[in-house]
């Protein structure tokens, strides 16, 4: 399918395309990705922008490992915003297209690792 | 086992994910003794194993919350181990935290991204290298100063040996 959120691609070539070991770091993303984009959430409802910072900063490289292209920008901006505290307007819409994104992503590379 | 050609490194990152890469990463290239933190904390209590070189990441607080920063952690590794280089690993692209993390000691600095396996690959091959020049030059060092001393041993002999006359009076002596 086209739509398609993640693209293996990267871990092909990192790990030589062996499957047990794309499996492996995929299931250490599902493993953690969950609870850091949940904290995303809390961090914003709470409004403790220094946390929230702290985790779009720890999920950034992740996304670029599991090539989530779509979010790459998103997360960088979710960032930078937290960091500096101006445009705080733009988080909730930012944090919502970031759920709904990982969302779709967990269900594709729980598939994988099911598959594989 | 580690041999004598076998590097001791630390790697310390609080993404389980990334640490593994890196460590799957460096172990297929370079010969490595590797051993994994997840805290700075925890690196600085195994400092006394002296690695020849530590990676570091820059925010290490995403897990454990209290855990101290990267910089903090680096200011106090050149503290106690001058000689051990340190290459900071961090998902900021600011050139300013680059240039901070220099200015506290670090050797280099590695954006963490699908490159930064290769990238800290290639800074630590540069840290090998500087580190076995120091060596050499070490032993160079040490070298200079043996020739020294002995040459200026032969000198004072050699002129003990003509102020009390021994070697005017026995010119066919040999040693």
């Amino acid at each position: 399918m086209s739509d398609k959120v993640t693209d293996l691609t990267f871990l092909g070539s990192f790990t030589g395309n062996d499957p047990q070991k794309i499996k492996r770091y995929v299931q250490m993303f599902l493993d953690r990705a969950p609870e850091q984009v949940e904290e995303i959430r809390t961090s914003l409802g709470t409004g403790d922008y220094d946390n929230l910072r702290v985790a779009a900063h720890s999920i950034k490289p992740q996304l670029a490992y599991m090539g989530i292209k779509s979010l790459e920008q998103d997360i960088r901006s979710i960032e930078e915003i937290s960091g500096s505290k101006n445009n705080l307007d733009a988080l909730p819409a930012l944090i919502d297209k970031l759920e709904t994104i990982m969302k779709q992503a967990f269900g594709e590379l729980r598939e994988y690792v099911s598959a594989n | 086992m580690a041999n004598s050609d076998t590097r001791r490194i630390f790697l310390v990152d609080d993404d389980p994910m990334h640490l593994q890469m890196l460590k799957d990463h460096l172990s297929s290239k370079l010969k490595l003794d590797i051993t994994t933190f997840s805290t700075g904390e925890d690196c600085l209590a195994n400092l006394d194993k002296q690695p020849d070189a530590i990676v570091l990441d820059y925010y290490l607080n995403s897990v454990e919350k209290s855990a101290a920063n990267g910089i903090e952690i680096l200011k106090k590794i050149k503290a106690r181990q001058p000689d051990t280089e340190v290459v900071m690993l961090s998902g900021q692209e600011k050139i300013e935290i680059a240039v901070e993390t220099m200015a506290c000691g670090a050797f280099d600095y590695v954006i963490k991204n699908e490159s930064s396996f290769l990238r800290t690959e290639n800074k630590l091959v540069n840290v090998f290298k500087h580190k076995k020049l120091q060596e050499n030059l070490k032993l160079y060092k040490k070298g200079v100063l043996f020739m020294g001393i002995a040459i200026a041993v032969i000198i004072i002999v050699a002129v003990i040996l003509v102020a009390t006359g021994i070697a005017s009076k026995n010119p066919q002596v040999s040693l």
